[in-house]
């Protein structure tokens, strides 16, 4: 369950520990900003992740953003919005990349048998004794984020990964709350055609 | 509320994001509707096998110290930025409320200037009737026809206003 009754994800005290940590951090206090990192840039490496797929360029990504949001802080008028602000920087510095980029052409040796691009997986943390259902599990959901609609993947992941609020994905990626709320939906609903024979067991 | 409406709302429903009005109708619904209750409950064990199964990646170890190298040299978060950015923001109001304040400081400025000017008129006729009228009187007495009624323009020195109303014209700043 996301969300929480004034529309924010994160619990109120939480949401009060993070407004100090940023308070202090606008006065230039380093290891303020640090619990910041330490709470947010995992998350934030995550969702780049999703939207570039691949770890180097989402850690490169995610460093930016850090050092982006560092320097604005004091553009940020409510400290317990903070979250929602950083989410929103690291997708437009996922965006600038994108829109500077050249398109990436197939070549021949991409494509699979059934001349479908082959979608590199990066190397992910695997625990020893991984089963082999878990690991196709795994490649099933990845496969099932990595097809969805730009537009469609950035709520699914802010909503079914991230926990954010719908108000906070409204703000993070510009648009009303209805459409954001019919795109999750729309998302959760390709997802889930993806899954669905997992969803028996 | 039917079943196309109770799917729709479904994703919300289980992401607490639904007023509670709304909530108590997907449960009604749901209660008492079989081909939502799967739904329902499907879209529940996506969420958790996404949840559970997505891959995750790790911060690489050396994360923060090449964000703090960047930080170091960048000092404190800038203020500059606020301050450029509360200026755009701003910027037409404080032009418009500057030309605003200067307009009426103008106004005010020419309206004191005017009566400034006008009292000084005022107090420089009035001055000059009290001195013609003293030296009218002063002829008299040296005349000695003080209170003579066979000379009128004598008549009533004990009000000098009244000669002083008749020579200005009337109060100025009566409009």
């Amino acid at each position: 369950m996301t969300g929480t009754a004034d529309g924010t994800g994160a619990p109120i005290d939480d949401r009060a520990l993070i407004a100090d940590w940023v308070k202090r951090a606008k006065k230039g206090d380093l290891d303020s900003y640090r619990r910041l990192y330490d709470r947010f840039a995992r998350r934030v490496l995550n969702f780049i992740y999703r939207m570039v797929n691949s770890p180097e360029e989402a850690e490169d990504l995610t460093q930016e953003t850090f050092v982006a949001v560092f320097r604005k802080l004091n553009t940020l008028k409510k400290n317990d919005r903070f979250e929602a602000w950083l989410f929103r920087i690291a997708r437009n510095f996922v965006y600038q990349k994108y829109r500077s980029r050249e398109p990436h052409l197939v070549s021949v040796e991409e494509l699979d048998e059934d001349g479908q691009p082959v979608t590199e997986i990066p190397e992910a943390r695997k625990g020893p004794g991984e089963s082999l259902e878990a690991q196709e599990l795994e490649d099933i959901v990845e496969g099932a984020i990595g097809s969805l609609p730009e537009k469609y993947r950035e709520v699914f992941v802010l909503s079914a990964i991230q926990h954010l609020s719908y108000q906070e994905i409204a703000d993070i990626v510009g648009r009303s709350l209805a459409s954001v709320k019919t795109d999750i939906h729309r998302a959760r609903l390709a997802v889930r055609r993806q899954v669905k024979d997992y969803l028996r067991v | 509320m039917d079943c196309r409406e109770c799917s729709l709302e479904m994703t919300a429903f289980l992401d607490g994001e639904l007023p509670q009005s709304r909530v108590s109708e997907v449960r009604s619904h749901v209660d008492t509707c079989p081909a939502c209750t799967r739904e329902l409950s499907d879209l529940r064990k996506t969420v958790a096998i996404v949840s559970a199964h997505h891959r995750r990646i790790d911060l690489h170890s050396a994360g923060w110290s090449k964000v703090l190298v960047q930080l170091e040299d960048t000092g404190k978060p800038s203020r500059q930025g606020w301050l450029v950015f509360g200026f755009a923001r701003w910027q037409p109001v404080a032009i418009a409320l500057t030309g605003f304040g200067l307009t009426v400081g103008l106004w005010s400025y020419q309206r004191h200037i005017e009566s400034r000017r006008a009292l000084e008129h005022y107090m420089i006729e009035y001055v000059q009737a009290r001195e013609a009228q003293e030296q009218s009187h002063r002829r008299l007495v040296d005349r000695g026809t003080v209170g003579d009624p066979a000379h009128p323009e004598t008549g009533d020195v004990e009000n000098p206003f009244l000669l002083v109303r008749h020579t200005t014209g009337g109060n100025p700043f009566r409009r």
